[in-house]
């Protein structure tokens, strides 16, 4: 039988016997809709200034920095080229919307945005939306040009966690597509992930990491009527199954959501340079300096550890001082430790010592000092037998090495030697 | 009408059947191209010895023998331009020259032909593929390679058997050989998709795991140069019908990547090897494919012994008992020291035997010393096999095989695949496969290089088997069944488009693999039409998407439904087999007694929705077999014009209970007792066709016995071809005969018929015909049937009229046990049956 015949034999089998039909009922089709639209637009830098009025009240309270000002944002948020970032475009913002997570065979890029400054007082905006799902691969083609066409060694790509979901899955879907070969990886350029100097600075100090948290808690971007996440998903199905007029109206919900996402980057990568750069309080405080410290600039680091060290220092003995003058002093001493300033490490040590009395880390660092570098193996000992857990080889090592009826000094007057030396 | 003594007839090509230790026999001679094969001498006198034992047993008749002498190995050369890294590992692995199949194989490849081999079980067909791969990827680093095996064992061990050889290579040449299955851990997938360049798989895995997210895997389909199918024979039927589809959105999916990965098939013995390896995959249609079927390796002589166990009462002609027969005739083989696989159609039997056998081995041992120690020993050198038992257990039986700890195997069919087992010396069959195909896979694995080698087939008293002992040459005259295969059927073409087109859309101009463009468009036509698909417009036609965030291979089983498995847990909680979940209530029912490797267990308590069975150790004096009944009942599809009452299509709601159970004492088999199971019943809702015996047709078979019988008997017959015009598997289609209209409940007959049925169809309704297909919400198989009408039954008539016989044999008439003897059902009756049903399609056309 040929296959018509069994097409409709097959039909009427299913049909009679009641099953369901498969998936979703079919659709009318609608008019005809071009497979991807392309949409631009220029947003100033300045709050008064000139933006298209769809994203007017979104960005009202928004501060957006300059080129020069975002270049210098992102050279504070990540190691960046040793010339630094260009001046005039130092990066471009990027974000996708997705009709699921990576991994799942259905996930298709539904929309897409770019954003890089075309003047230090003006934004580009490019949005890619889909229009039909086969056409996903021409749009991709067209975004990834753009991209390509713009990043550099000195314009960094700017994403919030595209380090683990935009990137890998743009190069996916060009792979899937045939657009790139599976062994290419044309997505291989500079990019500053801003979701890692976020959780440094914000990490379990607010509900979560998420950038429409963030943008709430910290932007002050008001946005009424957004859409979350997996609300997404579904309006994006809709659009792409039905051609209505609803479906379109929810399109535009997703398209702005988008584009305020990838807006809003600048915005937040200023915010977070500010902050590391003069923190409101003592947790931002320390997490700026250990964000500096992972980068490299402990003169910084140290510099913004000022204030706790100080009041670390004036912790009169035995009065237990704040956990995060604690943490501060730790760090310092361990950033002189690397510098080669060992007299400086240790008198935070023993600053700690006093503060927290049995503080184990700072004990044993203190008792390691006097031992290997100050080769005091009495003031050693004292300070290592203070320790709330004291590592047992030393203590025995140090007895060792004392000499027959040498006197062991008391444990304050170290700690008070070395947390105050007179010079 | 028995032959006691016939004829010896020798030399048969036709056995084929005797493989070789696959290089990997501890005790294989090295290839050094000799032309001759020696015998060894005291093997051959062992075996003769053991043969002539078995022959004359006083329990058995001798039907038949079959010899043919030794085939001495005919070598051919590698291919020129071989790499030297290579040809000195093979040579390090004893492989000095290939045989002349090998050698074909490879000059095939080498031209950038296809090549299936058709080549006896343990010909090396390994080689074929393991060869071609590697120099590729010595050539290039970046080509890569497919193996598809039916099962994640068969994988495994090929994938161990190919790095023996890759580990031969010098250290800079190293080749990446993993397997990628359900079991196989996160990390070591990411690591085969990125660095193996011979990934072994399964059909279910590449469906659902590989296809779906085909660019993970770009790297290996742009690379892709083999596409190895092994085992090709087992994908028949509606499940090779699903793979076919499978294979076909892979080289849609390599021709995206840009590949075009040439295919070596391997298959056992069946009709058409060619015809099915273009089947599965369609693009082999234009160029031809190469079958190689010429076995270049050597084979010991060999003798088939075909033997019917005896008549012990001559008034009711029954027989002895087949079981207790092959215990014995395997007994002697083991007093031999012959290394034997026995295969049994059953797990039962593969259990009663085990257990038999060790007790016999352990009383001959214990009479000479100390009994604890003999039973060990019997343990040890005897071992039973079945697809229930734990891989682990499997694999450690495999290993005793090859390393020779194990002397006597027992197993089911689950042997028959080329698992490496080292090699066997003797195989016995007990009771008839079914199958010729299936015969001589199973023998195929007697016979050690060079070696000789015994086959016995011990009949039972089913009818098929009874007509193998009148007609031997059933068995070796007639060439082997065919491997049948529909990827065209809709129920399984359509589903797999939409996956296709979730993996790329699918462009209006494509022309799916096997189909031609227009063809293809009606296809996506319809699938758009019943929301399967959406359509885009756009330049040429357009495409065909899938919308939705749900994965269109997560709702297509390759298998048929798979319900979760039944574990059997020891009294600590260690789970000791595994039962499918169908024959849960008939082996796990509380008081059940499950043997593992013949030993006992009771049954203590079934977890049903837990799918646990809790068993203690036991030492029992009887087994259990539970009995069933079937129901079955057709809600009508609408009636088509001018249709008669007792005949039409739906939707069938079969079930399967079982009230209970008897208790049958060991090696007496005597029936001793009953108990009641309170189960819950099987339920199949599939698709059915049924027909009514007209009333003419009725009246005149007169005796309700006799009609009832005939109507059975041709419901066999028309399963049968209907396998065969539909291209599916025998075992894809279910036959069952109603008393009265099926769409009241009715009880059914089938070939493991009831007494209550027999009952009410004797008391007068008339026989209705149901045919359903196995596969849980149809596949269209049974409807098909229907829709064939009268041509259909003329086939059927063709069939059982011209099946050579004179009263009627089991292929026409159905081998069921009891039943059809019990009805006496003949050639002419069930001619009556289907003349009228042809009569009566007839006229519904008209």
């Amino acid at each position: 039988m040929s296959l018509a015949g069994r097409l409709a034999q097959y039909g009427q089998a299913r049909g009679s016997t009641g099953r369901a039909a498969p998936v979703r009922a079919a659709r009318p089709p609608g008019a005809a809709r071009e497979g991807f639209a392309h949409a631009v637009m220029e947003v100033a830098v300045a709050r008064g200034g000139a933006r298209p009025a769809e994203l007017a009240e979104d960005l009202a309270a928004l501060e957006l920095p300059t080129a020069p000002a975002l270049a210098r944002a992102l050279a504070t948020l990540a190691v960046g080229p040793r010339e630094g970032l260009d001046a005039e475009c130092p990066a471009v913002m990027f974000d996708l919307e997705t009709t699921g997570l990576m991994g799942q065979p259905s996930t298709v890029v539904g929309v897409a945005a770019a954003a890089w400054h075309v003047a230090p007082d003006r934004l580009r905006v490019e949005q890619w939306s889909l229009g039909q799902l086969g056409a996903e691969g021409d749009m991709l083609v067209h975004l990834e040009g753009v991209l390509r066409s713009h990043v550099g060694p000195r314009c960094a790509l700017v994403t919030f966690n595209g380090a683990s979901f935009d990137v890998p899955l743009l190069r996916r879907r060009l792979v899937r597509h045939g657009i790139v070969r599976p062994t290419d990886d044309p997505l291989r350029m500079p990019h500053v992930d801003l979701v890692v100097p976020a959780r440094r600075l914000w990490r379990d100090r607010g509900p979560d990491c998420r950038l429409g948290t963030l943008e709430r808690d910290h932007l002050r971007l008001g946005r009424r009527g957004d859409v979350s996440g997996a609300e997404v998903v579904e309006l994006l199905w809709r659009w792409l199954e039905r051609p209505d007029a609803e479906s379109a109206a929810d399109l535009a919900r997703v398209q702005r959501h988008n584009r305020l996402d990838v807006i809003s980057l600048a915005a937040l990568a200023h915010t977070m340079h500010g902050r590391m750069r003069r923190p409101v309080d003592a947790v931002e405080r320390l997490r700026a300096a250990r964000h500096h410290q992972r980068l490299g600039r402990s003169a910084l680091a140290l510099e913004l550890l000022q204030p706790l060290l100080v009041a670390l220092a004036r912790v009169a003995a035995r009065r237990r001082g704040s956990a995060l003058e604690v943490e501060a002093g730790m760090l310092a001493a361990d950033i002189d430790r690397r510098a080669g300033r060992r007299g400086e490490a240790a008198r935070h040590w023993a600053r700690v010592c006093r503060a927290v009395p049995g503080h184990a880390e700072a004990h044993e660092a203190l008792a390691k000092h006097l031992e290997h570098r100050a080769r005091q193996p009495g003031a050693a000992l004292a300070v290592a037998g203070a320790s709330d857990s004291p590592c047992a080889r030393r203590l025995i090592r140090l007895r060792g090495k004392l000499a027959e009826g040498a006197e062991i000094p008391s444990l304050p007057q170290v700690i008070d030697a070395w947390a105050d030396p007179r010079v | 009408m028995l032959e006691r003594y016939p004829s010896f007839s020798r030399a048969r090509t036709l056995l084929s059947g005797a493989g070789n230790g696959n290089g990997r026999d501890h005790q294989a001679l090295a290839r050094t191209g000799e032309a001759h094969v020696q015998p060894v001498e005291d093997d051959s006198s062992r075996l003769n010895s053991a043969a002539e034992e078995i022959a004359s047993h006083p329990a058995v008749d001798l039907v038949h023998l079959e010899e043919r002498s030794a085939r001495a190995a005919a070598f051919g050369n590698w291919p020129d331009h071989l790499d030297p890294r290579l040809l000195g590992a093979l040579r390090e692995r004893g492989i000095a020259r290939p045989y002349v199949h090998q050698h074909e194989a490879l000059h095939a490849l080498s031209e950038g032909r296809d090549v299936v081999l058709a080549t006896s079980t343990a010909s090396g067909k390994s080689l074929c593929f393991q060869v071609p791969i590697v120099e590729a990827v010595l050539r290039d680093p970046g080509a890569r390679a497919l193996m598809m095996f039916p099962t994640k064992a068969l994988a495994r061990d090929q994938v161990e058997s190919m790095r023996r050889l890759t580990e031969a290579l010098p250290r800079e040449a190293a080749i990446g050989v993993a397997v990628y299955d359900g079991d196989t851990p996160p990390a070591e997938r990411r690591a085969a998709r990125a660095r193996a360049h011979a990934i072994a798989t399964n059909p279910d895995m590449l469906h659902r795991g590989v296809l779906p997210h085909h660019e993970a895997w770009g790297r290996v389909l742009a690379g892709l140069r083999y596409l190895v199918l092994d085992e090709l024979h087992t994908y028949r039927g509606l499940f090779g019908s699903h793979v076919g589809n499978v294979l076909r959105r892979l080289w849609r999916l390599c021709r995206h990547y840009g590949a075009r990965p040439q295919v070596i098939a391997c298959s056992a013995t069946i009709a058409d090897p060619g015809e099915l390896a273009q089947a599965l995959c369609p693009w082999l249609r234009d160029e031809g494919v190469t079958v190689l079927d010429r076995d270049g390796s050597p084979a010991g002589p060999r003798r088939f012994l075909v033997v019917n166990p005896r008549v012990v009462d001559e008034i009711t002609g029954v027989r002895r008992d087949y079981i207790k027969v092959t215990r014995e005739v395997t007994t002697i083989l083991r007093r031999a020291g012959v290394a034997t696989l026995a295969f049994c159609r059953t797990r039962r039997a593969v259990e009663l035997l085990t257990r038999y056998l060790r007790d016999d081995e352990s009383r001959e041992r214990a009479g000479k010393g100390c009994e604890g120690a003999a039973r060990v020993a019997a343990d040890t050198a005897i071992r039973g096999y079945r697809g229930g038992y734990l891989p682990d257990r499997r694999r450690e039986i495999e290993r005793a095989l090859r390393e020779g700890e194990a002397r006597v195997v027992a197993s089911t069919n689950a042997l028959e695949l080329g698992v490496d087992i080292g090699g066997m010396d003797a195989v016995v069959l007990a009771g008839y496969p079914g199958t010729r195909a299936a015969s001589w896979q199973r023998v195929g694995r007697a016979g050690r290089r060079g070696r000789p080698s015994l086959a016995v087939l011990v009949l039972s008293s089913s009818p098929l088997d009874q007509f193998v002992a009148a007609s031997p040459g059933f068995l070796f005259d007639r060439t082997v069944e065919q491997a049948r295969v529909d990827p065209d059927n809709p129920e399984v073409l359509l589903p797999h488009m939409r996956c296709a087109a979730q993996e790329l859309p699918m462009g209006a101009e494509e022309a799916w693999p096997g189909l031609t463009a227009g063809d293809t468009e009606m296809a996506l036509g319809y699938l758009v039409e019943h929301g399967g698909l959406h359509h885009e417009p756009g330049p040429g036609g357009g495409r065909f998407v899938v919308l939705g965030s749900e994965s269109p291979a997560e709702q297509v089983q390759i298998r048929g439904v798979m319900e979760e498995d039944f574990s059997v847990l020891d009294p600590a909680g260690e789970v000791l087999a595994r039962v499918d979940f169908e024959d849960g209530p008939l082996y796990l029912h509380p008081g059940a007694i499950y043997p593992i490797e013949g030993r006992t267990y009771e049954v203590r308590e079934l977890d049903w929705d837990g799918r646990k069975a809790r068993v203690r150790p036991v030492r029992a004096s009887y087994y259990t077999v539970a009995v069933s009944k079937l129901r079955v009942r057709v809600v009508d599809d609408p009636p088509t014009e001018g249709a008669d009452e007792g005949t039409g299509t739906g939707t069938a709601h079969v079930v399967r209970h079982v009230p209970g159970f008897k208790k049958i004492r060991f090696d007496t088999h005597e029936n001793i007792g009953y108990g009641p199971i309170a189960l819950p019943d099987l339920e199949l809702h599939t698709t059915a066709a049924f027909w009514g015996l007209p009333f003419a047709a009725a009246a005149q078979l007169s005796d309700p016995a006799q009609r009832a019988g005939a109507t059975l008997a041709a419901a066999h017959a028309m399963r049968h071809v209907a396998a065969l015009l539909l291209m599916c598997d025998v075992g894809d289609l279910q036959h069952a005969v109603t008393a009265g209209h099926p769409s009241a409940w009715g009880l059914a007959l089938d070939d493991a018929m009831s007494p209550d049925a027999l009952a009410e169809i004797e008391a007068g309704g008339l026989p209705h015909v149901v045919m359903y297909d196995r596969n849980p919400g149809g596949a269209g198989l049974a409807v098909h049937a229907f829709s064939m009408g009268a041509s259909f039954f003329d086939r059927v008539i063709e069939v059982v009229r011209g099946c050579g016989c004179e009263e009627g044999c089991p292929t026409c008439m159905g081998p069921s046990t009891e039943a059809s003897e019990q009805y006496g059902a003949d050639r002419a009756a069930v001619l009556v049956v289907l003349q009228a049903f042809r009569d009566a399609a007839a006229g519904r056309r008209a």
